[in-house]
């Protein structure tokens, strides 16, 4: 088999892309260090790049990976390392070790996908699995900021929304892709309702978009994108006059400064970060990050603003759409509407949960309490996020060995001499 | 699978879009808010830097020093103290009771956020302690303390309260903006008085304009040639209520101010208001000075503004003034026949060249007028509060326009000079 | 660092910051651009790519002519309409009639839609009982939907275990098909031997 000139250029940008993300960190990390004279930062500097460096290069051998996609991987979560480190060195520390963990898990997953084939036996698998995962919180939960959707297990704290995040998404697929309708719809009706007693809003509206969407892609009939929407559209409005905290977070949406003291104090804190900033934001280190409530996770956008301007943030942004843009080309390169169906789900599920954030910390849309994939601090939104980048990694590995299976066939068919 | 593809593209085009109306709302949203949140009085990368940087001057048109700091980096306004309590709302004080005053909403350059990185570097250098911008504003002290002593005596003398602006109606400049009750920014003790002493009446206070709505009304008479014939009751008979409404927002009534240099609050024109009970109509002294000032200028309403200069501490110009368009709210022809409408209300005892009216409305006095001529283009509206009859107003008005003929070289000219 | 030394720092080097982030965004999306350039060629080199078969008509249309065959992918639906993976004009095909997927060697499950009906070898299947029975077209198999007839022969590699010494076209067939039915004539029955469906 000849190999391609244009596959050795596609290689030659993956390895430039992978060096200018490394000297990003560097630059950044020496840049921190410098400001705080202690050894922690000038090893970063040089374990960051390094990490950044294994993993697009090491991981690739280890398990059929998607290069771009580990690499956009590894830059939102080095990115995210950078600020935790600027803000809170400690948890800079952690964050590492959860994308450690994260990575294996990504490799779980594209394990997962890999060896379901049709996914018809894992799914039904899955059903049990994620109502009990659901309803865990609402049996021994803990109540953290108004909603119910974390539980305590030895001592570490993990929110079972987010593994049911990835299957569901796995159920939704295969039936859909069966078109076995009233098998996923009671199930994805169920989930729904546990999240919204969980008073997890934020996180049920997402679940419901994707779902929506997902369906869409399945089955094609703008009508009932339509009416899916408007469903959503009143049940947001129900929810609106039933819960008395979902009136204050959308007065606080409308007029933040009018509550400066209580309610809108976060999203004020984050729009005098996002001023402050500017374009090109006050400087790597300085500023006043920490004075946004949940600087680390939910706002940790608005800490980027701050620190690296709006021209970084928009390219940040630009990340993410190119996540998005590889996702829906593994989608629609898959043989199987599962795959397809999975992928794209994944990556809907990534790109509606950034637009969802970042929209709330521009004052867009009202806050509703999802984080930002890879970047945010914090365990179970880190590996729920590494795992879907997994799923999207999976099926692009098989649709690689795919195209191989077929180069090979064909190459058989032309020496038979066809 | 065809079409499945078809659509996972369509959704992906679906996420490119909501991110691109991420970054069209955040760009927009920052170019037209992002001073204002940075200006934010609890912003606190403001208040740190306050402890590193000299705050700049604040001079005003002629190059009085209306603020500086002195060696001890206490903040020094004017030695007398009739001129520190005229100009207080504009200028603000230390301690920020004033909102949005000049002190606060232009710290980003007060303050030395706006230095280059050269300047920067030349400042570590030098080793000396940074200063920030000195600000050069339009307005002119002694025109201030000259309607702000006229406004005074308007007013009844136990609780003086009420707002007088002049602009330009020309180039929009704001030459004097004073409010009633007033403090001493030096000693800032009667502050807990009544009558809310740091409000700034001018841009902060709605009032029912009553006689002032003139402008409007004349307007909406000639639109259809019908001449302006009798006292302002007989006119607001022959006007229907849309039309009247109507002109009403292409005077700015229902805009929502983004004025650069300025914090207006905006005005209100209720839906369904019949012209025989105006009551409900809202406005500020300043926007009602605009409104007079379009007619003046020939229908073309200018942005009022308030900085004349920047200059960075090694004299850098930062900033020039330029005359800003707001909106052209009627044809020259128009507002020829709204200046005659206007010259024959205008009450006896005026100079030659000032077209204006006066009146009360409600419990207030108001007067509303400009002068004409080219080389002297001021427009004044001054309100007296709970002074109900027409004098009161009218002859605050005759005793600046007096003044302002005594200083034969008006505060208005000679821009380039200075 | 002194602190106001590093302020001055940190603030030259935003630039480099911004820069940088432009320059991965630019990479990114070059490496975007180049991935899909390479798929391109190499799905243009391999025209049969993702096709496990095809489906040659016995019965058609004067759109879609007996002997001529269309390639099948591995999922997909079946019917009239342009935007089906398998496109058969023929009168007596709804817009989206059959939904079918390879599932292991030399099966392709079918599905009709709803109260849809199509005959697999003789056999009807409706959507209700190919929920309760699964049917598939096995290598050879003859599927009827409306006026059409057509006969699945799956690729090399795709058709999974085969009873072999019945193949009567080119060896080159043979290899590409893997062992194909005999011809049906016009007369008799259409569903070839009875020892080729496996």
């Amino acid at each position: 088999m000849r190999r391609n000139r244009k596959e050795d250029k596609a290689r030659r940008a993956g390895k430039g892309l992978v060096w200018a993300v490394m000297l990003f960190f560097f630059s950044a990390f020496l840049l921190l260090g410098l400001r705080d004279m202690a050894y922690q930062g000038f090893l970063l500097a040089v374990t960051v790049p390094a990490m950044i460096w294994l993993g697009s290069n090491v991981l690739p051998l280890l398990f059929p990976s998607d290069r771009l996609l580990l690499s956009l991987t590894n830059f939102l979560c080095a990115l995210g390392v950078l600020v935790l480190y600027d803000t809170s060195p400690s948890d800079a520390y952690s964050q590492m070790a959860f994308y450690g963990i994260g990575i294996a898990a990504m490799g779980v997953c594209i394990w997962v996908v890999r060896l379901s084939g049709s996914g018809r036996r894992l799914s039904r698998m899955l059903i049990p699995l994620s109502l009990l995962l659901l309803s865990l919180p609402l049996l021994m939960g803990t109540e953290i900021n108004g909603a119910r959707n974390w539980i305590r297990v030895a001592g570490v704290s993990f929110q079972p929304s987010e593994a049911v995040k990835i299957l569901m998404l796995i159920v939704l697929a295969a039936f859909m892709s069966r078109r076995r309708f009233w098998i996923w719809f009671p199930f994805a009706v169920v989930c729904l309702g546990l999240l919204m007693l969980q008073k997890d809003l934020g996180t049920a509206l997402l679940y419901y978009g994707v779902a929506l969407l997902m369906y869409f892609a399945s089955c094609g009939s703008f009508a009932v994108l339509g009416a899916g929407l408007a469903g959503g559209a009143g049940a947001a409005f129900l929810g609106y006059r039933m819960f008395a905290h979902v009136r204050r977070r959308v007065a606080v949406w409308r007029n933040p400064w009018a509550d400066y003291e209580n309610a809108g104090y976060q999203i004020a804190q984050g729009l005098m970060a996002i001023a402050s900033g500017g374009l090109l934001g006050v400087g790597l280190g300085l500023g006043d990050p920490t004075r946004i409530p949940e600087y680390r996770n939910d706002f940790i956008f608005a800490v980027i603003c701050e620190q690296f301007g709006l021209i970084f943030a928009v390219c940040v942004l630009a990340m993410y759409v190119a996540l998005v843009w590889r996702g829906a080309t593994v989608a629609m390169a898959a043989r199987r509407s599962f795959h397809g169906l999975l992928a794209m789900g994944a990556t809907l599920m990534l790109g509606l949960q950034t637009f969802v954030i970042i929209g709330g910390v521009i004052k867009l849309i009202p806050l509703t309490g999802v984080t930002l994939p890879f970047v945010s601090y914090g365990g179970s939104s880190l590996l729920s996020s590494m795992c879907l980048i997994g799923l999207i990694q999976g099926v692009s590995s098989l649709n690689e060995d795919d195209l191989r299976e077929d180069a090979r066939l064909a190459y058989l068919g032309e020496g038979a001499g066809l | 699978m065809k079409r499945q593809r078809i659509r996972y593209k369509l959704l992906a085009l679906l996420v490119f879009a909501l991110f691109g109306g991420l970054v069209v709302y955040g760009g927009y949203t920052y170019l037209t808010n992002g001073s204002r949140w940075f200006a934010y009085s609890k912003n606190s990368r403001v208040s740190s830097q306050k402890q590193s940087v000299i705050a700049g001057d604040i001079l005003d048109r002629d190059g009085t020093v209306l603020a500086t700091t002195d060696a001890d980096g206490a903040r020094v306004y004017q030695a007398d103290e009739a001129a520190r309590r005229a100009m207080v709302h504009l200028l603000g004080d230390t301690a920020n009771h004033v909102a949005n005053a000049v002190e606060s909403f232009q710290s980003s350059y007060l303050y030395g956020f706006r230095a280059t990185l050269w300047e920067r570097i030349a400042d570590l250098r030098s080793g000396e302690a940074r200063r920030g911008d000195t600000v050069q504003l339009n307005v002119s002290a002694p025109l201030t303390t000259a309607l702000s002593e006229a406004l005074r005596q308007a007013c009844d003398p136990e609780d003086p309260r009420g707002a007088a602006v002049v602009m330009n109606w020309q180039t929009g400049e704001i030459l004097a903006a004073v409010s009633l009750p007033s403090f001493d920014p030096n000693d800032p003790q009667d502050l807990r008085g009544a009558g809310a002493p740091a409000l700034n009446r001018a841009v902060q206070g709605v009032y029912s304009p009553g006689p002032a709505l003139a402008p409007v009304i004349l307007a909406a008479l000639s639109e259809n040639g019908e001449s302006a014939g009798g006292t302002l009751g007989d006119m607001l008979g022959r006007v229907s209520a849309e039309r009247l409404r109507a002109w009403a927002e292409r005077f700015g009534f229902g805009d929502n101010f983004l004025f650069r240099d300025l914090v207006v609050l905006n005005s209100t024109y209720p839906a369904g208001t019949a012209p025989q009970e105006l009551s409900g109509v809202r406005a500020t002294p300043v926007h009602l000075c605009m409104t007079a000032a379009a007619v003046a200028n020939g229908g073309l309403m200018m942005e009022p503004r308030l900085l004349l200069r920047v200059t960075g501490p090694g004299g850098a110009q930062r900033l020039s003034f330029t005359a800003a368009e707001y909106r052209w709210v009627m044809t020259p022809e128009e507002a020829a026949r709204v200046c005659e409408g206007l010259r024959a209300l205008t009450p006896a005892g005026l100079p030659d060249g000032v077209i204006g009216i006066a009146g009360p409305s409600g419990a207030d006095s108001w007067f509303l007028g400009c002068m004409t001529a080219d080389d002297m283009p001021l427009a004044l509206c001054l309100v007296a509060e709970q002074e109900g009859d027409r004098d009161t107003a009218l002859s605050a008005a005759r005793q600046i326009f007096a003044w302002m003929a005594e200083r034969e070289a008006a505060p208005a000219m000679d821009i380039a000079g200075k | 660092m002194a602190p106001d030394v590093y302020q001055v720092v940190a603030y030259a080097m935003r630039y480099w910051f911004a820069l940088l982030g432009a320059l991965i965004v630019w990479r990114t999306f070059r490496w975007l651009r180049k991935d899909r350039q390479a798929k391109h060629r190499r799905l243009r080199s391999l025209p049969d790519a993702g096709m496990i078969g095809e489906l040659a008509v016995l019965a058609g249309s004067d759109e879609l002519q007996s002997g001529m065959s269309v390639p099948v992918p591995r999922e997909g639906v079946l019917g009239s309409a342009r935007t089906c993976d398998i496109t058969v004009p023929v009168p007596g095909v709804a817009r989206e009639h059959i939904y079918f997927r390879y599932e292991s060697a030399g099966r392709l499950v079918i599905e009709p839609g709803f109260r849809q009906i199509c005959r697999i070898d003789g056999v009807p299947v409706t959507a209700r009982s190919a929920r309760k029975r699964p049917a598939a077209l096995a290598h050879g198999s003859v599927l009827e939907v409306g006026e059409a007839a057509l006969c699945m022969r799956f690729f090399v590699g795709f058709a999974g275990e085969l009873r072999p010494a019945l193949a009567e076209d080119t060896p080159a067939a043979a290899l590409r098909y893997g062992a194909v039915p005999a011809r049906p004539d016009e007369a008799g029955s259409a569903y070839g031997n009875e020892e080729v469906r496996g």
